[in-house]
């Protein structure tokens, strides 16, 4: 989802005079987004929606006091961060750190519409996002900021509470990795290609 | 020196472009950078349409719960009424509730007394059904109509305008249908639903005199909206029962399954007023308070008479008999005004006769009663 500045900035502000419809085109706009990062915190879809809930009842309730902001999108994942961390402490991090149980969800799910592939296909993806889940936290929260959603270094050091630095070693890591996966098993994703539309 | 994948790929403003375009890498780089590209910007963790708007129907009913926020609504009618100074009659019309398919079912002339359950099609065609137990099934063109397990009607469907159906349910007789889109409604004694013979692009619409249960079918773009002569229901896919009938001062809906919204528009200049309703609540409005009320309760109880019973907890004689009289036609007198309060509570099986109902009742709640030929008087 590229930035919109001036758009973002005049749904930001409508939102804060007390418009309704602001509040639930946010919601239209950037719940799939934050649906994607949450997930990248937790395994547990119903967890994620609950602190999605929260946050979106923290935004109205205090929605005159709010500073402004030219990226939403960018606001928002630090707000829910922060709703997730508070949660994950209260409930006991233990519990819903166990996603190693879940790895084959990494991959792009088969409903996808696009996802008419053969089984060729399906076994290079499935190296693909094993390959992902290999690497760090940090390293799949860093692809997954920088390109689902676009964000610059900085923002993403923000997110995972690093250096600018550190963002940029860890993501520079995680891509020579994959680079690595790619090259052993000869994988080719032409096909694949075709199906997902430019963006 | 020659760029990595991982060099391309990790650059500040990494673009499909940029990729073509970079200069100091060979072709296979570029290959092999693309593909990983193309992997990395796929969605991995997508949530369903109709998930989304699940939560959302959460998040409003949590604000409604939250603030009961009076100081809002007077700054909304303020603000309401300024626009309507502004634009005057064109506002009006905008947010009028009197939408087509409420006309279409205002302007269908009843008879009280009839006994026969009544299907009426495109261009005032009218099907007669005898049994006490009916069902009826759209196809998906909505264009041909299976009525019980033996007859099959055509109806020929005009391209552009909607063309409204009508089902009406005398006292005495139910009906189960299935509409074009795959929902399914039960309409008890004394109802009649307007709804048009396949819906349109954007939204699902009937309306509602009387009580049903509705099992919509799931289709987060299509949100099934029911009307009635107090307020509209919205759903996405769900089961609730809803009790409306223009003749009473209450209406009342229980939800199953899902979430609905309710809203009810008192004011044509006026923003409509919403409820959230969750599972297992009741949600009520009387005329008489002008007031929404939510209670708790147990959602089959009032979804059970689909299968030929009513389960009544603490529910008032008067209510009961207003049901019974309805379910099985025959006029109820009670001599004793004082007896309406009595409550009762327990289980009738509708199978029987009103004389056998009435005796189950008669057991713990104790009154006479002397039957007649569609007529029965309790003393």
């Amino acid at each position: 989802m590229p930035n919109q500045p001036n758009k973002d900035h005049l749904l930001w502000k409508s939102f804060k005079d007390g418009d309704d419809k602001a509040f639930y085109d946010l919601y239209d706009q950037y719940s799939d987004a934050l649906y994607g990062f949450g997930m990248q915190f937790s395994k547990d879809t119903g967890f994620v929606k609950d602190c999605i809930h929260d946050l979106f009842l923290d935004l109205h309730k205090y929605r005159e006091q709010l500073k402004p902001t030219d990226s939403i999108q960018f606001y928002l994942f630090r707000a829910l961060r922060r709703i997730i961390h508070k949660q994950k402490l209260k409930i006991g991090l233990l519990n819903l750190n166990r996603n190693h149980e879940q790895t084959s969800h990494l991959h792009a799910p088969a409903s996808d519409e696009a996802l008419i592939h053969s089984e060729m296909q399906q076994k290079n993806l499935d190296l693909l996002a094993n390959a992902v889940s290999q690497l760090t936290k940090v390293q799949q929260r860093a692809l997954f900021l920088k390109f689902e959603q676009d964000l610059t270094y900085p923002e993403i050091a923000t997110l995972l509470n690093i250096s600018v630095e550190s963002a940029r070693t860890n993501m520079y890591r995680a891509l020579k990795a994959l680079r690595k996966t790619l090259s052993k098993d000869r994988i080719y994703l032409n096909l694949f290609l075709q199906f997902f539309p430019k963006r | 020196m020659k760029k990595k994948v991982e060099d391309i790929l990790a650059e500040e403003k990494a673009t499909e472009q940029k990729i073509k375009d970079e200069a100091k890498a060979s072709p296979k780089v570029l290959d092999t950078a693309n593909q990983l590209y193309s992997y990395l910007r796929t969605p991995k963790n997508k949530w369903s349409v109709l998930e989304k708007k699940q939560l959302n129907f959460r998040i409003q009913h949590s604000i409604e719960t939250i603030t009961r926020r009076k100081t809002r609504r007077i700054w909304f009618t303020a603000a309401s009424f300024f626009i309507l100074a502004l634009s005057g009659g064109v506002w009006y019309n905008q947010v009028d509730q009197h939408s087509e398919i409420t006309e279409f079912a205002n302007n269908i002339k009843e008879n009280k007394n009839d006994t026969i359950t009544r299907l009426v099609l495109s261009e005032a065609r009218a099907i007669e059904i005898p049994e006490v137990e009916s069902e009826i099934q759209y196809d998906t063109k909505g264009e041909e109509i299976a009525i019980g397990a033996n007859q099959t009607i055509q109806q020929k469907l005009e391209p552009v305008k909607p063309s409204y159906n009508t089902l009406t349910v005398p006292y005495g007789k139910r009906s189960k249908i299935t509409l074009s889109e795959g929902t399914t409604v039960w309409l008890n004694s004394g109802s009649k639903m307007v709804y048009p013979a396949v819906f349109a692009e954007n939204k699902r619409e009937v309306y509602l005199d009387g009580e049903a249960i509705f099992n919509v079918s799931k289709d987060p773009t299509k949100p099934f909206i029911v009307k009635s002569h107090q307020f509209d229901i919205e759903v996405i896919g769900t089961i609730f029962n809803l009790n409306a009938y223009s003749e009473d001062k209450i209406s009342s809906a229980v939800l199953k399954e899902g979430s609905i919204k309710l809203s009810r528009k008192t004011k044509a200049y006026l923003p409509a007023e919403n409820k959230m309703v969750s599972p297992g609540e009741k949600i009520t409005f009387d005329a008489n308070e002008e007031k929404f009320h939510v209670t708790n309760v147990d959602p089959s109880d009032y979804l059970s008479w689909h299968y030929g019973y009513y389960v009544f907890k603490s529910e008032t004689l008067g209510n009961i008999l207003k049901r019974i009289s309805r379910y099985y036609n025959i006029e109820i007198d009670l001599k004793h005004q004082q007896l309406a309060r009595v409550t009762f509570s327990g289980r009738l099986d509708l199978k029987s006769s009103p004389a056998e109902v009435l005796n189950t009742i008669k057991k713990t709640t104790p009154f006479n009663f002397k039957e007649e030929e569609q007529r029965i008087t309790i003393y």
